[in-house]
């Protein structure tokens, strides 16, 4: 990734002559003092640099300024201005000031429409800028590069404060602390360049109207309208009076915690409160208090805008379905054991059982001993770290939940910090306790529709009978996306609003990621009915969910079912601290320290189930008021719900029609969920081979057979292993199941492969071979007598052994990029790899006979890789952030080594691995061990030949 | 109106190409590519009528000999050398009327002349009712270049009659120019791929031949698909998704200006240069058209617009980095998971983006026939015939000249553009880098200018809280990295709130799930 920025006039690129490589260049446009007084001292004849001022007069009005701010840059231009320098920094009394990011954003349209912006940098020197976000928006919108002055002056004011000398090094820190945002800001929408961001505009305007947006944001989604100039001009006037009114201190805040007169929060002290008083009283008036102070709140959320209007006549509560069919509507948000105690965890799938709705496991896996009881989680989550993602796991589930992104931190990944990661955890997610666990951005499996396509056809062939449910956040355009989703044959979709749960996240990810559940309901739910897709999809919503009135109105938007995290939490003793993050919850819900649970922990599955009676209660009375003896009469009429006017002039200005729309139905559709969708591939040969081996695996018998196999035959073994699974259990197959294969394997060969299943082709695959196996044995070479070199030659596809926690892979050839990415527990040997191999491997080991691509072994570790390194290469392709490199000296260390290729040898017939071993004493020098740093070279082979035991405890 | 607004399609798919190394033309090149992609047909999308394909199509070389017994057929006269183009017209027949005529004038403007119009045959009822319902009139129009016209001056005045003709014909949703060269034709529309020969008996005809055929799938996020949308475009085939559309396209409209082709003297007459309402593939291949008609070659083109990661590459020589540095500044990244497939006749090429997001295997066979697509294995040659298998890996360019019949590497094609000019030379001379702050002497990293009534006026005006400084400013400036929170955000967004928020709470930052992967971050 690179920040690195330039500046200079740009050239005709059909020209390629000296005259072109005239530029300035840095490695970031965050600027420091230095930088920024550079650019100013450079070659005027090249680098003209010009100031245009942002204060203005209040008697000439924002828009008006902002229009002249635009005609004086173009003026500059025009006239040979490079380095256009937008700043706010000459305030005064009289003046107020125009928000840098509009005056970044119209003078860059006025640079293009008037052909002089490749001939001009904009360069901001603004007091805004202070965190990622605010860097974000400026270059999102056009700066070149920011001087965030009032940034500096402020942290050398807090170096004073809080005495610490080397105010230099704070302004690298922070600036550093900006870049490594701004990465993270760009990753999430997977840009690698600045260069490439900037302009780029990836944002949602929310509440901005239509003439602000017009000059200033041209282009940007902008959906419900919101404050024009006048009213930006008031909130600008407000700061510059208490501003130059010397007594008055600089406010506390209380964007980021509760303050006392500070901004609204929706889970404030008297809301978790009464809310907990009502659950452990178990006394309904109370509760009804408690959504008297969430529903009469000051408005915080869209939803809080609209009014709910029946055009029935009112029945009585006996006529209006009971309690117990509205339950099934009701899930617990995914939450992980590792973020939640392994207590809290269990109560929520206890309360969920009994009340007859569903838990979700989150993503880390879940001790075998709970299925199969009322302990265990009915949906099961596929997250992108795939732990504890195997056969077993997923055939114990009634849902299977692809979790997309996540309503804290969407298009991020996360991470298990090692202190959080206890004996159990790490048994539970195949690693080693103390080791923090890295979860990757994007599922590696999931880079296109057609990918998500793909994956939902694995799982739908390892469980036929689960319900594939697929989570996304909202933002502009998820409807489309959903509608994707729906193609790719998912029976469930959850749109998550930004508002977030337990998951630790940076602050800006907090935020201002994502958009508010009400418009991706809307969005969503009105695409799936225009696209003819909405009776295949059970629609789920979940963010920040409190009471009844929650519930009807996000049914009337469109959802038919209703995810709930932060009030069980409540219910099982959370204050709302936020500390989630540093595992020393003072409730015992959230940390894995063991004194905080015994002492502290005393949530009861009782409340939350308390919870949903009462919230089920309320939700009948609402029925009976509108009318409706049946939820789903609820579902999708946004006729029924009508916008209030706001109370703010600000509110005021919304115009929340676009989410109330109400699609037309086409013929044969409905607005509710109707069906399931089969994918329409019915992975015949998958069927074929549970037809001929199921009895054999049943009476624990040996089985071989043998089938020609093409790319169009995908997840080949996903049946069998789930069949395995689900009959035998956690240990697989208690005879062998030998199946060959001829020819070429579609994607996903062997994926979440069960013990006891051994699969051999003759021919190559495609990608994700071997993905989330968790034992058996997959062998793949050419047909004998082949032309080419195997180990010239690629083999398998990408993405292979992607989060796999056992058994054995061996092929006699090269494999793609991100091989074993995830994997913790299986041994591989292959002949030569793609990119980004061995990445975030937490266990397993994995041998490579021949070329690897860059970046080797990133965020590895556990596990450990021996590469065959010819001709001395290896060295510049390793990532030695988390890894070192050592020779192979220690005789166990050759004999293992050497053990693993005859292995192969036999399994493959490999002519290379037979040369290797022809002379191995002489090849031996060439090979090259790659561990984590944190692991001792001589503790390498135990710990890997202890992980089976492992997994043993925890089943 | 609607939340829904099906401007916010994506799509991806699976592609590929088959190509005779030699350049021997062949039918069977194209009925193997059609073939291989109904193979591959798990990786397109089926419209809810479950007939309608999401698009598929063919670009191969111009089947010149088909042609030419087409206009024997038809008592047309046919010069040497000639272009053929590929239209979709209105089913309104004034309109359809209406573009032929804007065409013809378009192209005698540029000395060119219509040989005659052919109604391409086609069979609708394999279609299903969606795609069936959007079906245009399909017409082929042959055009006679004059004598002594090479064939890169015919490709540039073709471009830029189509240009012009196109700005005139954009209130006619329906028209669309799917291919309009001598050196290539597409044939594509909404069916499924194994329909394709049924729907254009052209492309059952043995007569029709080529050396070179590139073929794609889609897979689109609604149930509207578009037959101007199917791939391919008239020069790539894209799976994947281009993250940076916005910022390309807006650049592409900055740095219009800018270009100048002198093979091309009224280039300008051509902007905008790259659309902005279609999809994000078809934008790139605008790009792409427009730097092939400015006399730009398919290796210079590729490698600004999906450059590898240059930057950090450890493996990469300076004068390389020289070369991919000294033109970034003129060209952006069109960043984002990409597998293409290109041709213009001759070359054949296939890149991938610089993460390799996209899957891409090849192999080639003993009688010298290349197939590369998404997924290995998409037609049943025989275990002996195959010579190699590979993959084009992450910010590769793998280029095919069936002239010589020779295959480049990219290691080859950066090899021939670093020695193009001595880039490193000429940016060690004009170019310069800012002294880093770390290297600057004491008094030259400022001091605190500020008194502390002036910093709080400032901070008060610019809305700085206590809370913001010590949990945010002074988190980043002590650990160099953001403060962590957890519980997430329930405080109301700016446009509800009554306190005075800053103009960037209005702003809430998109990201990838699903369509396009976000990336991990790192330093």
């Amino acid at each position: 990734m690179s920040l690195a920025t330039c500046i200079g006039r740009e050239q005709n690129l059909f020209n390629e002559t000296m005259g072109h490589a005239y530029r300035v260049m840095f490695d970031s446009p965050v600027l420091l003092f230095s930088d920024f007084n550079q650019l100013l001292a450079l070659d005027s004849t090249y680098y003209r640099a010009n100031t245009v001022d942002l204060n203005y007069d209040l008697a000439e009005g924002l828009e008006t300024a902002i229009k002249r701010v635009c005609d004086e840059a173009e003026r500059l231009a025009r006239t040979g201005t490079t380095l256009l320098i937008l700043s706010d920094r000459a305030t005064s009394k009289n003046k107020q000031v125009i928000p840098a990011a509009m005056a970044v954003g119209a003078v860059q349209r006025v640079l293009v429409d008037q052909s002089l912006r490749c001939d001009t940098n904009i360069i901001v020197e603004t007091a805004s800028a202070r965190d990622p976000h605010h860097f974000a928006v400026l270059l999102g919108f056009g700066a070149t590069a920011i001087y965030p002055y009032l940034a500096y002056e402020s942290i050398s004011a807090l170096s004073l404060k809080h005495g610490v000398t080397e105010t230099q090094k704070l302004m690298l820190n922070f600036r550093q602390g900006i870049d490594k945002g701004l990465r993270k800001i760009m990753s999430k929408m997977g840009i690698s360049t600045v260069g490439s961001y900037r302009c780029s505009q990836q944002f949602e305007a929310i509440g901005l109207s239509t003439d602000v947006v017009e000059l200033c944001f041209k282009g940007v989604i902008s959906r419900i309208e919101g404050a024009n100039f006048d009213l930006l001009e008031k909130d600008q006037q407000v700061l510059q009076k208490l501003a130059f009114q010397k007594h008055q201190p600089l406010p506390q805040g209380g964007l980021l915690k509760y303050v006392e007169g500070g901004e609204y929060h929706c889970f404030n002290p008297d809301v978790v409160n009464t809310l907990q008083a009502c659950l452990r009283d178990k006394d309904y008036p109370t509760y009804k208090r408690f959504t008297q102070l969430v529903d009469d709140r000051t408005i915080a959320t869209l939803r809080d805008l609209f009014v709910v209007k029946g055009d029935k006549d009112a029945i009585t509560i006996d006529q209006v379905e009971g309690a117990d069919t509205l339950y099934p509507r009701f899930d617990s948000a995914a939450m992980s054991i590792g973020a939640l105690s392994p207590e809290a965890h269990e109560a929520l799938a206890v309360a969920m059982n009994r009340l007859g709705g569903r838990s979700n496991s989150g993503e880390g896996g879940e001790d075998p001993s709970r299925f199969n009881s009322v302990r265990n989680s009915a949906i099961k989550q596929i997250a992108s770290g795939r732990f504890g993602v195997t056969a077993h796991y997923l055939v114990n589930a009634e849902v299977l939940q692809i979790k997309v992104a996540q309503g804290a931190k969407p298009g991020e990944g996360g991470q298990l910090p090692g202190d959080k990661v206890s004996v159990e955890i790490a048994a539970l997610r195949n690693a080693r306790p103390g080791v923090t666990l890295i979860s990757p951005p994007p599922h590696h499996d999931i880079y296109s529709i057609e990918d998500l396509a793909q994956l939902i056809f694995d799982l739908k062939q390892i469980n036929p009978k689960a319900l594939i449910s697929v989570k996304l956040v909202s933002e502009p355009g998820v409807g489309t996306i959903a509608t994707g989703v729906a193609k790719a044959y998912a029976d469930m979709i959850t749109i998550s609003g930004y508002d977030g749960g337990t998951g630790a996240s940076p602050i800006t990810s907090v935020k201002y990621a994502g958009s508010p559940w009400e418009l991706g309901l809307a969005e969503v739910h009105q695409s799936l009915v225009a696209n003819g897709l909405r009776h295949k999809i059970r629609l789920q919503v979940d963010g920040g969910l409190k009471t009844g009135a929650d519930v009807i109105k996000a049914a009337l938007l469109g959802a038919e079912s209703f995810g709930f995290g932060t009030v069980p939490m409540i219910a099982l003793g959370c204050k709302y601290l936020r500390i989630c993050h540093l595992n020393n919850c003072a409730t015992g819900v959230a940390t894995q320290n063991k004194q905080l649970r015994d002492n502290h922990y005393h949530g009861l599955p009782e409340r939350v189930m308390t919870y949903f009676e009462f919230m089920a209660q309320e939700i009948r009375e609402y029925m009976a008021a509108l009318g409706v003896s049946e939820f789903e009469q609820l579902v999708g009429r946004s006729d029924w719900l009508s916008a209030l006017e706001g109370v703010t002039e600000k509110q005021q200005q919304l115009d929340l029609s676009a989410i109330l729309f109400k699609p037309d139905i086409p013929a044969g559709c409905a607005l509710t969920w109707q069906e399931t969708n089969p994918t329409s591939d019915q992975g015949e040969l998958n069927q074929t081979i549970i037809a001929a081996a199921k009895e054999a695996v049943e009476q624990g018998e040996t089985f071989k057979a043998c089938f020609n196999i093409n790319n169009t035959d995908r997840s080949v073994g996903a049946g069998l292993s789930g069949h395995i699974a689900t009959t035998v259990g956690l240990q697989g197959a208690k005879a062998p199941v030998n199946l060959r294969f001829n020819g070429s394997a579609g994607q996903s060969f062997g994926v979440w492969n069960a013990p006891g299943l051994n699969m051999e082709l003759c021919g190559d695959a495609n990608d994700y071979v071997g993905k989330g196996m968790s034992g058996g044995k997959l062998t793949v070479y050419p047909p004998l007598g082949s032309m080419f070199q195997s180990e010239r030659s690629v083999i398998l596809g990408n993405t292979c052994l992607y989060g796999a926690s056992g058994g054995k892979l061996f092929a006699a050839g090269k494999a793609g990029e991100r091989f074993a990415v995830r994997n913790s527990g299986a041994i591989a040997v292959v002949e030569g790899l793609g990119d980004n191999g061995c990445e975030y491997m937490t266990g397993g080991i994995v041998v490579v006979l021949g070329k690897t691509g860059v970046n080797f072994g990133a965020g590895m570790t556990g596990g450990f890789a021996y590469v065959f390194d010819r001709f001395g290469h290896f060295n510049r392709r390793v990532n030695t952030e988390m890894v070192d490199t050592h020779k192979v000296s220690s005789p166990i260390q050759q004999q293992h080594l050497k053990g693993l290729i005859e292995e192969h040898l036999n399994e493959t017939g490999s002519e290379h691995a037979k040369m290797l071993l022809n002379d191995f004493e002489n090849w031996i020098d060439c090979f090259v061990l790659i561990k984590p740093k944190n692991v001792a070279l001589n503790d390498l082979l135990r710990l890997e030949q202890s992980q089976p035991e492992l997994s043993v405890v925890a089943g | 109106m609607s939340l829904y607004h099906p401007s916010f399609e994506r799509d991806n798919c699976g592609f590929g190409l088959i190509a005779q190394m030699d350049g021997e033309a062949s039918h069977r090149i194209v009925r193997t590519a059609i073939h291989g992609l109904d193979r591959m047909k798990h990786r397109g999308g089926i419209a809810a009528d479950g007939r309608t394909g999401d698009g598929c199509g063919l670009l191969m070389q111009l089947p010149i000999k088909f042609f030419e017994a087409i206009a024997a057929e038809n008592d047309w006269h046919l010069s040497r050398k000639f272009a053929v183009g590929m239209l979709f017209l209105s089913q309104d027949e004034e309109k359809a009327a209406q573009a032929k005529l804007l065409l013809e004038r378009e192209l005698e403007k540029e000395t060119l002349s219509v040989a005659g119009w052919r109604e391409v045959p086609v069979n609708a009822d394999v279609l299903g009712p969606i795609g069936q319902a959007s079906q245009p009139q399909i017409f082929q129009v042959l055009i006679n270049a004059p004598i002594g016209w090479r064939e890169k001056d015919l490709e540039r005045r073709l471009y830029m009659a189509r240009r012009r003709l196109e700005q005139q014909m954009l209130d006619d949703q329906d028209f669309y120019v799917a291919s309009l060269s001598g050196q290539a034709i597409v044939y594509k529309g909404l069916m499924m791929p194994a329909d394709l020969p049924a729907f254009y008996p052209d492309l059952a005809d043995i007569r029709l031949q080529s050396a070179i055929c590139l073929f794609h799938q889609r897979f689109s996020t609604n149930t509207s698909p578009k037959w101007p949308l199917a791939q391919p475009f008239r020069y790539l085939a894209h799976n994947g998704e281009i993250n940076t559309i916005t910022c390309n396209r807006q650049w592409a409209r900055a740095r219009a200006y800018k270009f100048n082709a002198p093979l091309l003297p009224d280039l300008q007459q051509a902007a905008p240069f790259v659309n902005e309402s279609g999809s994000d593939s078809s934008s790139l291949d605008n790009m792409l058209e427009m730097l092939l008609a400015g006399g730009m070659d398919l290796y210079r083109a590729m490698r600004l617009l999906i450059p590898p990661a240059w930057q950090s590459n450890p493996e990469m020589d300076e004068e390389l980095k020289a070369f991919y540095d000294f033109n970034s500044m003129h060209m952006e990244p069109w960043d984002g998971p990409a597998g293409i497939v290109m041709t213009n006749g001759r070359h054949v090429a296939c890149a991938v983006d610089r993460n390799g997001l996209r899957p891409s295997r090849y192999v080639i066979t003993k009688d010298r026939i290349l197939t590369l697509a998404s997924e290995v294995g998409i037609w049943d040659y025989a275990p002996d015939e195959v010579v190699e298998k590979g993959r084009v890996g992450p910010g590769e360019l793998l280029v095919l000249d069936t002239l010589n019949g020779q295959l480049y590497s990219s290691f080859e094609i950066d090899n021939d553009l670093k020695r193009r000019h001595p880039y490193k030379e000429w940016m060690a001379k004009h170019s310069q880098t800012l002294i880093p702050a770390e290297q600057m002497p004491k008094t030259a990293q400022g001091v605190c200018e500020f008194s502390n009534d002036t910093l709080l006026q400032y901070q008060k005006q610019f809305g700085y809280s206590r809370e913001e400084l010590e949990q945010v400013i002074w988190v980043l400036a002590e650990k160099g990295e953001e403060a962590t929170g957890s519980m997430g955000d329930d405080t109301p967004m700016a446009v509800l709130s009554k306190k005075s928020r800053t103009l960037y709470d209005y702003f809430r930052q998109k990201f990838a799930q699903v369509t396009n992967p976000p990336h991990r971050s790192f330093a």
